[in-house]
């Protein structure tokens, strides 16, 4: 049962494969009704030619091959007449020639024997030049089929004089005549009687092969011998015999002595075991060959050149280039080609491409007479895509190839192609025949569509963006310019991220940028190049620590030339054509422009824009392109919205910065000193204005410092760098034990003294604004031993975003902490309402503390990661911080809860406030949120942007739920060589994955 | 392509070659890739050999979208490990 399913599914797959990949003509033969033994019998052979192409009748009186119909077996028909359909006879200016397409069929009357009985076989090959306007291929192949004899019409009683058991025939000739030192192929057959066979020299079976013993050689030397592949003849399991059955043909191949001429003899003795299914028999017999040695050929001598000046000998030719330093033109072309013909007559005469032809050396190589370069120089250059002629091609003066060109355009149409190509310009290799007549992409292309160009956007393309080719007007007079526009209006993917083009100036090894080719125009004149809009850069991750710089195109992308109108340009409708290469990524991958069908190494699709010349036309319509750069500094980054909560956090983080010990009781005396100014008749406002702004200048300075000194380096390299980042972590550890209280930061004592003495002096000498100048600067500096740490918290964070953001960051910091006192300074009678001192103030620092600790752990990490230059931190890793982290937590809710005093601790804690209690039970529920990480677990968008990525070995690996392992492609072990890796699956016996993958 | 299922099934039953058909230097990635090339395929495109370098699945980048699902490939893997086991 099973194997009836596989055979169905075989014999529907099947006509699928053949009809597949390579273009040929069909032959099959169409055999009706019986044979009558002494009667005539017809049958037919119909062929099919490909669409638009055509082969050509037997009489063809062109320069076409016919189709060639060999019969090799008859089974003792005798061949009557063959009758062709009517040719379309195709006449132009040289040549006429008698066409065949589509279906047809070829009808053959035989005569059939008095004695025939059984069925009869039929055997043939074909083998088929078909053609259409721009090119040539040769399709070959064999059929076969039998007749039925009529078996109520047999002769009875006939005597069978042939000898008991089965006939074996041996006949030999040499396939070609032979030079002195080459080589000779003789051709050996034997016809068997039909069901008999004989054996592969290597039978793995009993049968034994023939023996040859050659009698006469004439100086020949056999060299080497070719068995066609035997049929396996499987009788048993573990016994199959090679076997030949009805015919075969071995080769056997010799070396002609250098000094032979003449006709040689070659004579052999044969025996051979002849079996079929029940008996085998001996058979012998002798056979003779004559080898006709042509010696030194006087034909053509080295440098003849045909009538357009090709040479017509390769190896001459490429000497020739050698010598004279020129590149070489190789026209591959036939004999019987017809468009090959036509490019000689209509492109080749061109005075143009006779002075371009000039600067190389140009030799012809033709396929269809007999010269055996031809196929080892085809087989050498020829792209896989390639399979007809005319190509031409261009080597440089050591034989490698430089460049070629196949086309689908009719000769006629070819000049200004081919000129592009003579030039080494860019042109269309090798517009993708079967995109062109594929009906999907046909729709698009529509009638104004060029010919040779590939079609527009499709599907795959469309995803990425719309595209547009436009004049900047539609109407416009001769005499002035206009500019054409092609525009890309870029798309965001499934999950939102937008879709990008490189931009050519991108400097990255890894993209694709966009290239504009221009193919062809009709009328207009180009003035200048392509203009290019302004990109935006970005690093791009190349996931192994490195980051690449890449110049995106997002958005409403516009590439403009300028084209000149001449006034002499007769109204009416031109075209300006040809084509876009490059590729469109998101964060996940790159999709290269590859039409559906198209070969790889076309990453283009076509665009075509008309414009009509009319005197009504509007004048000059030249659009200029935005070429500045659209992103410079990180305002316009990405991070812009998270940039605005960053500086909110700043600000709150100043507020509560208010609210530590080493500030709040200093409050009352900043507030009482507004109040006590105001009674002097110094206005309260602008004395709090004063102390605020110094407050905001002296945290904004130490912002700015920052920025300068990062901006020199570049802020992107410092977040980076294992250097700035575990100075960070120290720094972190530092402010931790201050703040958990093993010792007290303090700005120099000289500042605070400095300040504090000029602040007395400003107070002596009566200037109320002065004094406010000085203790707005000296409150910064006194309360840096809280505030220093906060503030520094923030500067590393900003840090790593872009230049300004510190500064920034600072100001936001400092007006955080001065507009609350601004505003006491005004309403004095808020004061009350701030929250007393007390025991709490010093809980807060501890809190911070701890929070330190768990900042420390987190650049440690970042430092080893850049100092190792792996992927993840394997010491300090993410599971080391998200256990730090947790830990930190918990002691934070242990010392909320008053499990533990810290040193600066006074009082005991003996009731516990509302808001202490919900404090700590938060850090606690974030603690235990911790703990799925530990084993594995992956946290959201903001917590993952922070912690570090898994390591790839070390740490801990507990795997919950599948695992977490790093898995990607980088961390199997890909062999890159290919011969390597099929070494070791032959020695571990295993199957091999082969992954066919790009840098790009 | 983070599934741990093929991911284990590559590692352990698999030899793995990979082929960088556009590298500049070495030009047997483009040699190999000719060999097996599909009709007009472009890269990636996967391939499962028996250890004599016989074709036995293969997998190209499906045109219209982006990516292949995870289901296609593990069909594909698969399709190409029963072949390589019915061949031993």
């Amino acid at each position: 049962m099973r194997h009836a399913v596989c055979l169905l599914m075989f014999a529907a797959l099947a006509p699928a494969l053949w009809a597949q990949p390579g273009m040929s003509v069909e032959v099959e033969p169409v055999v009706e009704g019986k044979a009558m033994p002494g009667s005539e019998y017809t049958m037919k052979l119909r062929l099919t030619v490909p669409e638009g192409y055509h082969a050509y009748h037997k009489d063809n009186p062109g320069y076409s091959l016919p189709v060639k119909i060999t019969w090799s077996e008859l089974s003792g028909l005798e061949l009557l007449k063959a009758e062709w359909p009517e040719p379309h006879k195709h006449v132009d200016e040289f040549s006429e020639e008698w066409e065949l397409d589509g279906t047809f069929d070829i009808a053959y009357t035989f005569k059939v024997p008095d004695n025939a009985k059984g069925s009869l076989s039929l055997r043939g090959s074909h083998e088929i030049q078909f053609c259409d306007a721009a090119g040539c291929f040769q399709s070959e192949g064999d059929f076969s089929t039998s007749i039925e004899v009529e078996a109520g019409a047999e002769v009875e009683g006939t005597p069978t004089a042939e000898p008991k058991g089965p006939q074996a025939k041996a006949t030999a000739t040499f396939a070609s005549t032979a030079k002195p030192g080459g080589q000779a192929t003789l051709e050996w057959t034997f016809e068997l009687t039909k069901s008999y066979h004989v054996y592969h020299p290597e039978n793995p079976g009993y049968g034994t092969a023939p023996e040859f013993t050659w009698t006469e050689l004439s100086g020949l030397k056999l060299i080497d011998q070719k068995w066609p592949k035997a049929h396996e003849h499987e009788i048993d399991t573990d016994w199959i015999e090679w076997e030949y059955p009805d015919k075969v043909t071995i080769q056997f191949i010799f070396e002609v002595p250098a000094d032979a001429s003449g006709e040689l003899k070659l004579a052999a003795d044969w025996s051979a075991q002849v079996c079929d299914e029940n008996a085998c028999f001996m058979r012998d017999g002798k056979v003779e060959a004559m080898l006709t040695v042509v010696s030194a050929p006087p034909t053509t001598a080295n440098d003849a050149t045909n009538e357009h000046g090709f040479y017509l000998d390769f190896d001459y030719a490429l000497q020739k280039a050698k010598e004279e330093g020129k590149p070489l033109l190789v026209d591959f072309n036939g004999k019987n080609c017809i468009p090959c013909r036509k490019m000689e007559r209509s492109v080749f005469v061109l005075p143009e491409v006779h002075e371009l032809m000039e600067t190389y050396v140009i030799v012809s190589v033709q396929n269809d007479i007999g010269d055996e370069r031809y196929n080892e120089l085809w087989a050498k250059y020829k792209p896989a895509d390639v399979s007809g002629v005319p190509y031409y091609m261009v080597l440089d003066h050591d034989g490698k190839a430089v460049r070629g060109i196949a086309s689908t355009l009719p000769a006629s149409e070819r000049s200004h192609e081919f000129v592009s190509f003579l030039k080494g310009e860019e042109v269309v290799e090798k517009p993708v025949n079967s995109a062109l007549t594929n009906p999907k992409d046909s729709d698009k292309v529509s009638k104004d569509w060029p010919k040779g160009l590939l079609p527009g956007t499709y599907p795959r393309i469309e995803k990425g963006f719309d595209f547009e080719a436009k004049f900047s007007t539609e109407k416009i007079k001769p005499g002035t310019e206009v500019t054409l526009e092609l525009r890309f209006k870029t798309k965001e993917n499934d999950s939102g991220y937008p879709y990008h083009l490189h931009h050519p100036s991108t400097p990255s090894e890894f993209a694709i940028p966009l290239e504009i080719i221009s193919v062809g125009k009709e009328g207009l004149v180009a003035d200048g190049d392509w203009q290019f809009p302004g990109y935006e850069e970005h690093d791009e991750d190349m996931f192994d620590g490195t980051f690449d710089r890449n110049h995106y195109m997002i958005g409403d992308v516009v590439i403009a030339r300028v084209f000149k109108v001449p006034s002499d340009l007769a109204p009416g409708k031109y075209r300006v054509w040809g084509h876009v290469k490059g590729q469109f990524c998101d964060n996940a991958g790159c999709i290269d422009f590859i039409a559906e069908d198209a070969s790889a190494s076309n990453r283009m699709f076509g665009w075509v824009a008309t414009i009509e010349v009319s005197p009504e036309g509007s004048d000059s319509a030249v659009v200029t392109v935005d070429q500045t750069n659209r992103t410079v500094d990180g305002e316009n980054s990405p991070e812009q919205s998270g940039l605005f909560w960053f500086l909110l956090a700043a600000f709150g983080a100043g507020i509560i910065t208010l609210l530590t010990p080493c500030v709040l009781p200093v409050l009352p005396l900043t507030i009482g000193f507004f109040v006590s100014q105001s009674s002097k008749g110094k206005s309260p406002l602008l004395t709090a204005f004063i102390y605020c702004t110094c407050i905001v200048a002296t945290f904004t300075l130490f912002g700015l410092i920052t920025s300068l000194a990062l901006g020199a380096t570049g802020a992107q390299n410092i977040a980076t760098n294992g250097y700035v980042n575990a100075f960070l972590a120290i720094m972190f550890l530092v402010f931790a034990l201050s703040f958990l209280g093993m010792f007290e930061l303090r700005v120099p004592n000289f500042m605070t003294q400095w300040f504090t003495k000029k602040q007395m002096g400003a107070q002596q000498e009566g200037h109320g604004y002065a004094k406010a100048f000085f203790s707005g600067s000296a409150f910064s500096l006194i309360s840096f031993s809280c505030t220093g740490p906060i503030a520094g918290t923030f500067l590393a964070q900003a840090a790593t975003g872009s230049v300004w953001v510190p500064t920034l960051a600072m100001m936001a910091f400092a007006s955080g902490m001065a507009l609350p006192i601004f505003i006491m300074g005004q309403f004095p009678g808020l004061m009350k309402k701030m929250p007393k001192s007390g025991g709490w103030m010093n809980a807060m620092k501890v809190v911070f503390g701890f929070i330190e600790i768990g900042l420390a752990i987190m650049y440690l990490s970042a430092a080893e990661q850049a100092f190792t230059s792996v992927e993840a931190a394997e010491i300090v890793s993410r599971y080391v911080v998200l256990a730090v982290w947790a830990s930190a937590s918990v002691a934070i809710a242990l010392y909320l809860f008053g499990v533990f005093r810290m040193p600066h601790d006074h009082e005991e804690t003996k009731q516990i406030g509302v808001l202490r209690s919900v404090i700590a039970v938060s850090f606690f529920a974030f603690a235990l949120y911790m703990l799925p990480g530990l084993f594995g677990a992956k946290y959201g968008n903001v917590l993952e942007g922070i912690l570090p990525p898994p390591p790839r070995n070390g740490g801990i690996q507990l795997s919950m739920s599948g695992g977490t392992k790093a898995n990607d492609h980088h961390d199997l072990p890909w062999h890159k060589d290919f011969d390597e890796g099929m070494a070791e699956a032959k020695a571990l016996n295993k199957p091999v994955f082969l992954d066919f993958t790009g840098y790009n | 392509m983070p599934d741990p299922e093929i991911f284990e099934s590559l590692k352990n039953d698999f030899v793995l070659i990979a082929q960088y058909t556009d590298s500049q230097d070495d030009p047997k990635p483009a040699q190999v890739f000719n060999r097996y090339r599909p009709e007009g395929g472009s890269v990636p495109v996967y391939l499962i050999l028996d250890s004599n370098g016989k074709e036995l699945a293969s997998l190209g980048w499906p045109s219209n979208r982006p990516n292949m699902t995870k289901e296609e490939f593990r069909e594909f893997m698969k399709d190409g490990l029963a072949k390589a086991n019915a061949g031993n």
